[in-house]
């Protein structure tokens, strides 16, 4: 029952599974139950990114991570809302309306239940499928609740946003609707709800859990998160999907795949000059100075000042790259093969052209543009050449700080720190109202504390410090485990 | 002066497509549509690209063919285009980094009258689009069969002057392909595309497309050449870069360069680079590779006797060479003469008169030799032999009987009955007047028209020089009724 009196106020999920599936009871994270965020694919539920052109889409494949879930008994709760496929930070870019911030009190429902349903072969599929008459009895009935944004929906004017793109999976946990949420990561939009709703967020590695049947939106950096209350149980998800995949190209190899997580006996944390910022909004800046204080009286932490400068030029090299990769990956939506069609074209606008423009939302037509011209003939030097080299300088920065060896390349210094450690954002979570009078590129300051971690590919977790702010650890490439018992250590040092 | 360059796409014969693992049917036309088509192949969300190695390996073998250096590192890159056929928006190509350049192949004088190099600039490995199917006005359906598929894309310099040249290339270079067994060869099931790029005086390049046969391309070139000729007599010489396309009579301005494609190249952000120790495989590669297309004509045309014409016609078809192989080696244990012509001439022929491919089993080796060797000693006359031959690759179940058994049951056994002989003869002279008068007038060549008569009448069961003696025999008795 809270499940449905929650989405109706917070509009959590973009589809609620109504029929129950059969879980392993012994598996590993049996008697867990989870979210996932729906950008990643499942046969049982439609993927749709949140997005009007993947409307009723139905996956014919299950992703891996599902897949590796449900082997190890977890139950899969609903799909959930996000910024629609993965652009923005407040869950507002939604087409099936935003979602709201369940630490905050919100009055009056915002969407209505409908039930529906679709029929699917599971695993039974062949080549005979596409000539095979859909209404044989060899299909599997499933049914599933999906909202719809009231027309005179209202927001409560203390309402804050959640936080993007993974807020569905953010609010599930926050609102203990689930064990556990998975998000996805492209530059912070698993810790930053995370920080926004008050649970621990992790970023894994870049391919190190495999990406077959997450969506692309930017697939140089999008990265599947884990979000959950428990750090232990992040821990034991992460343990279940830390593994190669041969169908993800960039899937970290078997040897490379590193799980010390051997602390040093005096662990060397390095804040970033850069990231220090002097424009923390007070309730943050006050957390800040008590959590390094608190570090500071511990004999097993050293601090360290440390600086990065190709961190002040990783926001507009973040946008750049995401942006052009994003008009790529989104290029196949034309409504020939599945997802929303129009139906009409005109002599000047053919039928994908219009399918395009009525499917994709405003934020989504906006990256495209950018994208598109980043990679044109006039600005793939200037721009998309650019960003690439800062994001080479900016990865060799970190390898200049660090102690354990980059995974890959194996670069690193002796003489370094072992993580670094700084805020996840500079305020509290802008009030809903407020965030809707922003322009699109102050919104996007509030990445700025998380993408440069995403560039470099780096492990990072947003640790929960208060109502809604956090901290993020972020470590070497490939030292997940060591990010994650680190953060451990830091939660159990009880700073509130 | 006419410079020309080509452009040629060629689908690579591996048994998997190029990034997924649906199969491979490259130029086969009668797979159901969609039948052969993967997640991946039709951009499904959140399905990834997997190059596969045998696509790879069948790139390098043809670079290496093609004298090419092969690139220690080469990446991928997307090339964006909107189309109903491009199921990603975009086709993974290799734009920055391909997989081999600076190649050349030699035009020997087995090609040409004179010799000449080509050039070769690049060649890069990419993915082919799916197949549109143009249904009624306004309406198409698209098979993704094709879709995938590996293809590689070979450019030269434009190092051709002219449409001899060009043709000598794609034959040269189709025969390269089959002979590495990399790619069936075929322009007519689309498995080679060739593009054109032409210059007229070192004017503005003009690219030519939608070229489907070597005489489109030939005809193509001629035309461009008139008409750009033409402009520069006119003083208006082209001065923009110009794609066109061939209607079948004419060049047909397709797009220029304001309206050009900006094709939005960028790194593939998830295919990870083609990394090759070269001092290793470059070798073991060399190593695999069949002897050239000049060696093996070399080798054939001593070792068969044969000519340059039918030693080409063996060199295109793998098949078609060992079945000549082992025909060949029968036959002459048997005695009977080389049978090229039986094979090139009477046997294709046959099967292109029937409608069909060749394929080993179009007929049996050794019932081939039977009928040489039943027509060598003489039991059939030579037209007699081709019925045969046709009616044996029509009914295959025939093949199951002696040759001499056929023989009777159809009739065409050669005969010497020279009552037979008399009678057809006699009524041949007796319809013909006109022509028998024009031989007896000094027209000795119109006797080949009555011999063939002859032939006609009696089923082709006499032999020509036969007949050709009995009418000599009889016109020469016959009274001399010219007019004095």
């Amino acid at each position: 029952m809270m499940l449905r009196q929650l989405s109706l106020k917070y509009n959590i999920f973009t589809s609620i599974a109504l029929t129950k599936s059969e879980s392993n009871s012994v598996g590993t994270l049996a008697n867990t139950s989870y979210a996932l965020k729906d950008n990643i694919v499942t046969r049982d539920a439609p993927t749709t990114c949140s997005s009007r052109i993947l409307t009723n889409y139905v996956s014919p494949f299950e992703s891996t991570v599902s897949r590796l879930l449900a082997e190890e008994g977890s139950h899969l709760v609903g799909k959930t809302n996000m910024d629609e496929f993965g652009m923005g930070n407040s869950c507002l870019n939604s087409h099936f309306g935003p979602t709201l911030n369940p630490l905050y009190e919100q009055k009056s429902d915002i969407v209505d239940l409908k039930e529906k349903e679709f029929w699917t072969r599971g695993e039974k599929i062949t080549e005979d499928l596409t000539f095979e008459n859909p209404h044989t009895d060899t299909y599997l009935h499933r049914n599933y609740l999906v909202s719809e944004l009231k027309s005179d929906y209202k927001v409560d004017p203390e309402m804050r946003i959640v936080g993007g793109s993974s807020g569905g999976s953010a609010a599930a946990v926050a609102a203990d609707l689930v064990d556990y949420a998975v998000g996805t990561d492209t530059g912070g939009s698993v810790r930053l709800p995370s920080c926004y709703t008050s649970i621990f967020g992790f970023k894994p590695s870049y391919g190190r859990i495999s990406r077959w049947g997450l969506i692309p939106y930017a697939q140089s950096l999008d990265t599947i998160g884990i979000m959950s209350k428990d750090i232990k149980l992040v821990r034991r998800v992460f343990g279940v999907l830390d593994k190669y995949d041969s169908s993800d190209p960039t899937s970290v190899s078997q040897e490379n795949r590193i799980y010390d997580d051997n602390l040093n006996s005096k662990i060397k944390i390095g804040i970033p000059a850069e990231m220090s910022l002097g424009n923390l909004e007070d309730d943050v800046k006050e957390k800040w100075r008590k959590m390094l204080k608190q570090l500071q009286k511990s004999p097993k932490f050293e601090l360290f000042l440390i600086s990065l400068p190709s961190l002040s030029k990783s926001l507009p090299a973040y946008y750049t790259l995401v942006t052009s990769e994003a008009s790529s990956n989104l290029a196949r939506y034309d409504g020939i093969r599945y997802g929303y069609r129009t139906g009409e074209y005109t002599s000047v606008e053919p039928e994908f052209a219009k399918t395009r423009s009525e499917g994709f939302g405003v934020e989504v037509k906006r990256r495209i543009i950018l994208g598109s011209y980043s990679l044109s003939s006039y600005g793939y030097k200037s721009h998309f050449m650019n960003a690439t080299n800062v994001r080479s300088k900016l990865i060799q920065e970190f390898n200049r700080v660090f102690k354990e060896p980059h995974m890959l390349n194996k670069n690193h210094n002796p003489d370094g720190i072992d993580f670094i450690l700084c805020p996840t954002a500079t305020s509290l979570p802008p009030l809903v109202s407020q965030y809707q009078k922003v322009t699109p590129v102050e919104s996007y300051m509030n990445d700025i504390l998380t993408v440069p971690f995403s560039l470099a590919g780096l492990p990072a977790i947003n640790i929960p410090l208060g109502r809604s702010v956090g901290f993020q650890v972020a470590g070497q490439l490939g030292h997940d485990y060591k990010v994650l018992k680190f953060a451990q250590m830091i939660d159990e040092l009880q700073i509130r | 002066m006419l410079k020309i360059g080509l452009e040629i796409h060629a689908q690579l014969k591996s048994s998997r497509k190029l990034f997924s693992l649906s199969k491979n049917t490259t130029s086969l036309l009668d797979v159901r549509p969609n039948t052969t088509t993967s997640f991946f192949d039709v951009s499904l969300p959140g399905t990834q690209p997997k190059l596969n190695k045998e696509p790879l390996l069948l790139a390098l073998r043809t670079a290496l063919a093609l004298n090419c250096s092969i690139s220690e590192v080469s990446t991928f890159d997307r090339k964006h285009y909107f189309y109903g056929d491009q199921p990603l928006g975009y086709q993974i190509t290799q734009h920055y980094q391909p997989i081999a350049r600076n190649g050349y192949l030699n035009l020997t004088k087995y090609d040409l009258p004179e010799e000449k190099t080509i050039r070769i600039e690049q060649i890069q490995i990419e993915q082919d689009t799916a197949r549109t199917l143009y249904k009624e006005k306004g309406h198409s359906n698209v098979d993704f069969n094709r879709s995938n598929i590996p293809l590689i894309e070979m450019v030269t310099k434009p190092d051709f002057s002219s449409v001899e040249e060009v043709r000598a290339f794609i034959k040269k270079f189709q025969q390269t392909l089959v002979n590495l067994g990399v790619c069936t060869g075929e322009l007519e099931t689309g498995a080679i595309r060739v593009d054109v790029n032409l210059s007229v005086d070192d004017n503005s390049r003009i690219e030519i497309k939608n070229l489907p046969t070597t005489s489109a391309i030939a005809a193509a070139i001629r035309y461009e050449y008139k008409r750009q000729c033409r402009l520069i007599e006119k003083g208006e010489p082209i001065t923009e870069v110009e794609t066109r396309g061939w209607d079948g009579k004419k060049t047909q301005k397709l797009r220029s360069k304001e309206d050009a494609i900006d094709y939005r190249y960028m790194p593939d952000p998830e295919l990870p680079a083609i990394r090759l120790k070269l001092d290793d495989i470059v070798p073991k590669i060399r190593a695999t590779l069949p002897p050239s297309v000049d060696e093996r004509l070399e080798e054939i045309l001593r070792e068969y006797d044969i000519q340059l014409r039918d030693a080409n016609i063996l060199l295109a078809n793998h098949k078609l060479m060992e079945y000549y192989k082992e025909l060949y080696n029968k036959c002459v244990q048997s005695g009977v003469p080389n049978p090229i012509n039986w094979l090139t001439h009477e046997l294709l022929g046959s099967l292109s008169k029937s409608n069909m491919e060749f394929e080993k089993s179009v007929l049996d080796v050794d019932k081939f030799v039977e009928l040489l060797v039943a027509l060598e000693n003489g039991l059939m006359t030579k037209t007699n032999a081709k019925l045969l031959l046709l009616h044996l690759i029509n009914n295959p179940q025939d093949q199951e009987e002696p040759i001499s058994q056929l023989l009777e049951e159809f009739n065409l056994a050669k005969t010497n009955e020279t009552e037979l002989l008399d009678q057809v003869t006699d009524k041949v002279i007796f319809e013909n007047p006109s022509v028998v008068e024009q031989v007896k007038g000094g027209k000795p060549k119109k006797l080949n028209y009555l011999i063939g008569l002859c032939m006609r009448a009696s089923e082709g069961k006499f032999d020509p020089k036969l007949i050709e003696d009995k009418l000599k025999e009889k016109l020469s008795t016959l009274p001399n009724t010219t007019k004095t």
